[in-house]
């Protein structure tokens, strides 16, 4: 089987008058983890508000491909449709329109050849509100609705896993997690990988990353990336800080 | 009360759905003239042969209607003019007393309706009482065994005179406001339900026959009385399956069909769609199969077919010893088709396939281009480069010197045509047609679509006369290739395939408009549509007189169905077309040519009775509508009253109840739809008259696309009316920048021991909810959807199950009614 690949190419992003992404390239493939790491207030969200396709984030110059699909052409929806999955660092949510209902439309749209058993469909998703601890009552309650923070980031892992993404972005997954609530989530996301899904970690901790070992590590500096290295930066960065590059931004040094 | 088995539960769900049409070229005997006045009503009053002390309530409601402005309130009334309207239409039949004097054309329309002997004298009014067999004149008889009375209201006048005169406006008096009064003075129509002491209904009631006017018209007039401990569950709204229409260019799955919306009806014209129903059916669903496979399509069983029986048209032939009947050709062909009844319909009848006439010609389509369009549409595709901005036509040949010489045939066209192209051979020996022709690729796009299984042609085509689109399809056959192809129109026998259910459906028009018949059957292994037709009608067994093709019904499969169900009200014509066959249009009764409906609604719910009455209105746009409903609730009573109002230009309704007795209880479930140009003020009005009654108003209102949403509520606590309990909440969602929503909540509370609540939120869609939806492949207009009824979510769940179901999908139609609502 030909491999997937997410390009993100030499992109550079601004939000209203200010540029915040600029000239970033990532290249993930299908069964690799990327970390993406970096300060607060770098771009990390943008870079995946903007692969998402929200318009209000404006791509100045470079691209942004899923094989040889441009995504920068089609609209949120269809980028989905290209298989493109996103968990949000605050996920929204919708007062009465229950879980279940949501999800089966969104695998219905997603996967328009499959015809979905209603039953079985509720049936997994129970199975997973099991795993990842939840209530199985969870699939009738409106969507995010009141649910604490801890428990919408669950419900976003769910939502990969049940809808069979091939890129995955998971932007700061492990924020507001337990102890044994990011165990199942790290684990899920090394199901998502072993189902053959590129997949980039947004984190501030290295403590999911030991649960779930990233291939590659990028480190981004004022909306440009500082450093990309193997998966041992992760660990380089938290013992050095962002301190390190500061000032150097310019002349980032790539590995 | 003795409760019903099963069966008969079913049977009479079936016969609340029983909606007859009779609107078939009747001529009101009586017609009061434009415009209002004394005279007006006393003839209106002398014509129904009315009691005395109806004349005057009528004539003394006149008066007020006179000495009452128009509200100035609340939405724009200014083109409503009062001596514009006719006040009251009366059909012949009304009061026909002698099977012989009823009309002609009445009794033919039960015979198209199939509606039996007995029951055909009940409708005309000239038997008093259904003495037929069957589950329903048994239900009635039990329940007026218990003293429950169902009928129309003017039936009620006179037979019931005591009980009317003592309940007739006494909840709305004619002072209440201008349309009350109106309505009071020139009402006609609507239904009169008793439900006497301790019974109960466990069956909601709805209106189970429709006469033209009778029960249903502008001024209806319908009172309900709950008399100590009964309690019944009204139903007011008319409301059969899934299945495809022809709306002349395309076919449409019927629950996509709006109001104003062109159909195609079985004249082969286009006519408007007035309205859209839809209800919850539970009860059996006949598929008919004809002798096209392809064009199966369901039916609830009441639903009237344009057809012949085939023991019409059979005579009596002698075999060997005895006589057979066989088909008379000759008798078919001379048969008129009628409406039957689709359960009267047999294996073997004939059903009506019509091809649409009429053509409108664009000098564009040249036969070089259509001859194009039909290769495209057989094996073309666009294909587009990364940033989708340049497209490629691409035209797939096979190997063979035959496909040679037409992939040669087609470049050259092109060029002719003044069009880049390129032909070339490919490794495999096959040939392709290429071209970056920006006008071809527009055109291919625009008139066929790209995608094997979705292509369909445009409007503009399926309207071109039939001889242009002969050609398109010949070329389409003609060329071999994906299509394996016995010949052309030429030729005898003629097969085309295509993955495209509604290319198929297309071909079998343009093929019925150039005279012939086509079977479409569908392969499953290889997904594809086959049509097949022979010039001698071989294959089909179709007969064609004029437009019309009479198919006979292969198969009919009858099985349980419990889902929602489709129809469509069409005016002029009363019948659109399944899958090319005409069927009757539910009920197509005169009042939605009205502008003006003010009905009124009167309910006494005494002693410890309940009486739910729930209406899904979903009126043509051209409509005002003010109806008054209240409800009187005594001691331990409880109203219910839920409402779902999507269509009209204006409506102004709000459902009131007077809670008069001790611990009498009263909800009100309200959703508006106000998108697109209209006006829906709604509202509740409770006032609290004893103590410990309670109340609870939920009131859900959408605009959007420049709607106007208000609500309007009335809510006042009597002092003395201690330990009573009210709740408001009120909550509006709002669509875009050009629309509005308002609130005017009035609240009187004045008992001090009275708690109350109020609460209302107006709100926006978020962008963000509607991009996380996108995100999960979620179109947009399908996001919004999701998000207003996830809105109306807890205003939803109150009502059954069936009609939330209902509601959602009308919620869905209406916001795409305008197209994506954004
Ligand atoms: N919609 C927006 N409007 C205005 N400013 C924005 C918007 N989105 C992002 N920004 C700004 O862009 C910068 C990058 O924000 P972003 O959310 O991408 O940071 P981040 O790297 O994800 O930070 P954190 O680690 O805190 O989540 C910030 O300065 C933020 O204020
Ligand atoms: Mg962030």
């Amino acid at each position: 089987m030909v491999p997937n690949v997410l390009i993100i190419k030499n992109l550079s992003v601004s939000v209203g008058d200010k540029e915040i992404l600029k000239d970033v390239t990532i290249t993930v493939k299908s069964g690799e983890v990327h970390a993406l790491m970096g300060p607060n207030g770098t771009g990390k969200s943008t870079l995946a508000h903007t692969v998402v396709g929200s318009v209000r984030y404006k791509v100045n110059s470079g691209d942004l491909l899923i094989n040889e699909v441009n995504l920068k052409d089609l609209q949120v929806y269809e980028r989905a449709r290209a298989g493109l999955f996103v968990a949000f660092q605050e996920p929204v949510s919708v007062q009465g329109l229950r879980f279940i209902n949501y999800l089966r439309t969104a695998y219905s749209s997603l996967h328009p050849d499959e015809k979905l058993e209603y039953k079985k469909f509720v049936e997994e998703v129970k199975e997973l509100l099991k795993y990842f601890g939840l209530d199985s009552s969870f699939i009738e309650r409106g969507l995010n609705d009141g649910l604490s923070g801890g428990e919408k980031k669950r419900m976003e892992a769910l939502q990969m896993l049940i809808l069979k993404p091939k890129f995955i972005i998971l932007d700061e997954i492990d924020s507001g997690l337990d102890v044994d609530a990011l165990r199942v989530v790290s684990k899920a996301i090394a199901r998502a990988k072993e189902n053959g899904a590129g997949i980039i970690i947004i984190t501030h901790y290295q403590r999911i990353l030991d649960y779930i070992k990233p291939d590659f590590v990028h480190v981004l500096i004022n909306g440009r990336i500082a450093e990309s290295g193997n998966g041992d930066l992760a660990k380089v960065i938290e013992e050095r800080g962002y301190e390190y590059y500061k000032g150097g931004e310019m002349s980032a040094k790539i590995e | 009360m003795q409760r019903l088995n099963e069966d008969e539960i079913d049977e009479v769900k079936k016969l609340n759905e029983i909606k007859y049409d009779f609107t078939t070229n009747l001529k009101p005997a009586y017609q009061a003239q434009k415009g209002l006045s004394r005279s007006v009503v006393e003839e209106m009053s002398r014509e129904k042969k009315e009691p005395e002390w109806m004349k005057n309530i009528r004539l003394k409601a006149l008066e007020i209607f006179f000495s009452k402005p128009v509200p100035t309130w609340g939405p724009d009334l200014s083109e409503l003019n009062f001596d514009d309207l006719t006040y009251y239409i009366r059909p012949e039949d009304r009061k026909a007393n002698n099977w012989e004097e009823v009309p002609k054309e009445i009794k033919d329309t039960f015979d198209k309706l199939g509606v039996p002997e007995m029951e055909k004298k009940y409708l005309a009014g000239s038997v008093a009482q259904l003495q037929s067999e069957g589950v329903y004149s048994r239900l009635k008889k039990q329940w007026e065994d218990k003293g429950v009375i169902f009928m129309d209201m003017d039936s009620a006048v006179q037979k019931h005179p005591d009980i009317v005169r003592e309940h007739f406006g006494k909840v709305v008096p004619p002072s209440d406001n201008k349309f009350a009064a109106l309505n009071t003075a020139v009402w006609s129509g609507g239904s009169f339900l008793y439900v006497p002491r301790g019974v109960h209904l466990d069956l909601p009631v709805q209106a189970y026959f429709r006469m033209n006017g009778a029960l249903e018209g502008q001024f209806e007039r319908t009172m309900i009385i709950s008399e100590p401990g009964g309690s019944v569950h009204y139903i007011e709204g008319c409301l059969p399956a899934e299945e495809l229409v022809s709306k002349g260019d395309s076919f449409v799955p019927i629950s996509a069909v709006g109001v104003s919306e062109n159909v195609m009806t079985h004249s082969g014209e286009s006519s408007n769609v007035t309205r859209t129903f839809v209800r919850p059916y539970d009860g059996t669903m006949l598929t008919f199969v004809p002798s096209s496979r392809g064009n199966a399509f369901r039916l609830t069983v009441e639903h009237p077919v344009l057809a012949i029986k085939r023991a019409s048209v059979v005579t009596a032939r002698k075999l060997g010893n005895g006589w057979t009947s066989v088909l008379s050709m000759q008798k078919l062909i001379s048969a008129k088709p009628d409406y039957i009844r689709a359960e009267k319909l047999e294996e073997g009848d004939f059903i009506v396939y019509v091809a649409p006439t009429g053509s409108r010609d664009d000098s564009k389509f040249t036969p070089e281009l259509l001859i194009v369009l039909g290769v495209y549409a057989s094996r073309g595709s666009i294909r587009y480069n990364e940033v989708r901005e340049a497209g490629e036509l691409v035209l797939s040949f096979g190997k063979s010197p035959k496909e040679r010489k037409m992939a040669t045939e087609l470049y050259e066209l092109t060029r002719s045509l003044g069009e880049e192209a390129s032909i070339s051979e490919n490794a495999d020996g096959k040939w392709t047609v290429t071209s970056h022709s920006q006008k071809l690729i527009d055109l291919c796009q625009t008139h066929v679509g790209n995608g094997d299984t979705v292509k369909k042609l445009s409007k503009v085509i399926m309207e071109l006369p039939p001889e242009k689109q002969k050609i398109l399809f010949e070329n389409y056959i003609g060329e071999g290739g994906t299509n394996s192809t016995d010949g052309s129109l030429k030729s005898d026998a003629v097969k085309a395939s295509t993955s495209s259910e509604l290319l198929a459906f297309q071909f079998q028009e343009i093929i019925a408009r150039n005279g012939f018949f086509a079977n479409i059957s569908f392969k499953k292994l290889r997904k594809v549509y086959v049509l097949k037709y022979t010039k001698d009608g071989r294959f089909s067994q179709a007969r064609k007189v004029g437009n019309n093709f009479y198919v006979p019904i292969r198969k009919i499969i009858r099985e349980r169905f419990k889902d929602k169900v489709y129809n469509l009200e069409v005016s002029n014509q009363n019948s659109y077309l399944v899958k090319g066959f005409a069927v009757h249009n539910c009920t197509a009764p005169t009042y939605s040519q009205y502008s003006l409906h003010a009905a009124i609604v009167e309910v006494y719910v005494k002693n410890g009775g309940k009486v739910r009455y729930t209406s899904v209105q979903n009126w043509s746009d051209n409509i005002i509508n003010g109806p008054t409903k209240r409800s009187w609730v005594e001691a331990n009573g409880r109203m219910e009253w839920v409402q779902g109002s999507l269509g009209s230009k204006i409506t102004m309704t709000y459902p009131s109840s007077i809670l008069r007795g001790e611990y009498a209880s009263t909800s009100n479930l309200n959703v508006a739809l106000g998108i697109g140009p209209v006006w829906k003020d709604n509202g509740a009005k409770v006032v609290h008259a004893a103590p410990h009654t309670s109340s609870k108003v939920v009131a859900k209102s959408i605009s959007g696309k420049g709607g106007m949403s208000v609500y309007r509520g009335q809510l006042r606590i009597n002092p003395g009316a201690y330990n009573s309990k009210a709740s408001v909440q009120c909550d509006a969602l709002i669509l875009d920048d050009i629309s509005k929503s308002n609130t005017y909540p009035h609240n009187e509370i004045l008992e001090e021991s009275a708690s109350f609540s109020h609460e209302a939120s107006v709100g926006k869609i978020s962008e963000d909810q509607v991009d996380y939806l996108m995100s999960r492949g979620i179109r947009e207009e399908d996001a919004r959807s999701l998000i207003v009824l996830g809105f109306l979510d807890d205003v939803l769940k109150e009502i059954p199950l069936e009609y939330s179901i209902e509601f959602n999908k009308l919620v869905k139609l209406e916001m795409n009614k305008y197209g994506a609502v954004g």
